[in-house]
């Protein structure tokens, strides 16, 4: 596996958890643009776990409370295609999961200043995440 | 309390009407418009019970008078013909969304922020936006 605090490299996935609220297979855009929104405190970011880095997707779910996990969607993002985005994505680690990193430019600060921006974003990373969900919600 | 303005044709014109243009999807669960409206109440009610830290990342419940405006605009969109959302969700910051979508992957997204407050916005796949500030709805006492 590669250790986290190494680049990410073009060809690596990276993993997106989305709540099942904000996943609906039935209709055309599956994972919601919402999932994609940063939350107050992600300042530098909103979260991904690289797939290089973990044995199994599924391994990324210990950073949710147990009762918590059987709630997420996973989905992949290759990163080649957010670098065609001008989106750039930094290993971030933490204690309790392998992997962590965290889309730069998709940060609370610059979604609030260029809302616009951020949502257009958010269109194109839904798009692609609903073409990858490898893990349904139960 | 406050409440929904008068909702008028202009605050209207960008949300998706019968028999106006290409209709946004109807849930495949439902059969009617109809069907749509209750599967959109019911998940405001779901959305109703929620409480903090129902995704396991600490988010708020939409306080419930968001939520209880956010009925009432549905009521209100309802009963001027306009379609029924696609999907009804809440949100990170405590605001409801509806959010029709295309089948060319294009989303229309009504946010209620706060109580007689929404928003109003269109993304194609491509992440073009259009927003519409024209519909902000303003809260009157």
């Amino acid at each position: 596996m590669t250790p986290d605090f190494e680049p990410v490299a073009p060809d690596e996935f990276l993993i997106r958890c989305v709540w099942r609220d904000y996943y609906d297979p039935a209709v055309p855009v599956p994972v919601l643009a919402r999932a994609f929104l940063p939350r107050k405190d992600e300042t530098d970011g909103i979260s991904v776990f690289r797939l290089a880095c973990v044995s199994t997707a599924e391994d990324v779910l210990a950073v949710f409370a147990a009762d918590k996990r059987d709630g997420y969607a996973l989905a992949l993002l290759p990163f080649a295609v957010l670098i065609g985005m001008g989106l750039t994505v930094t290993p971030a680690s933490i204690s309790t999961v392998a992997g962590h990193a965290v889309i730069q430019e998709m940060n609370v600060d610059r979604c609030k200043a260029d809302k616009k921006w951020c949502d257009g974003i958010r269109q194109q990373l839904a798009v692609l995440a609903s073409m990858n969900v490898i893990r349904l919600p139960k | 309390m406050t409440h929904w303005p008068e909702l008028t044709p202009e605050m209207l014109r960008h949300l998706p009407q019968s028999p106006n243009g290409i209709p946004p999807v109807l849930h495949p669960t439902c059969r009617t418009p109809s069907d749509g409206w209750k599967r959109c109440i019911d998940s405001l009610l779901a959305i109703r019970d929620l409480e903090d830290d129902w995704d396991g990342q600490g988010t708020p419940a939409p306080p419930p008078e968001v939520v209880d405006s956010a009925t009432i605009l549905a009521v209100l969109l309802r009963r001027h013909g306009i379609r029924p959302p696609t999907v009804t969700v809440q949100g990170l910051y405590g605001d409801v969304a509806f959010e029709w979508q295309w089948p060319d992957q294009t989303s229309l997204t009504l946010e209620v922020t706060e109580p007689a407050s929404a928003t109003l916005n269109r993304v194609s796949r491509e992440g073009n936006v259009t927003e519409y500030p024209m519909l902000e709805l303003a809260a009157t006492a």
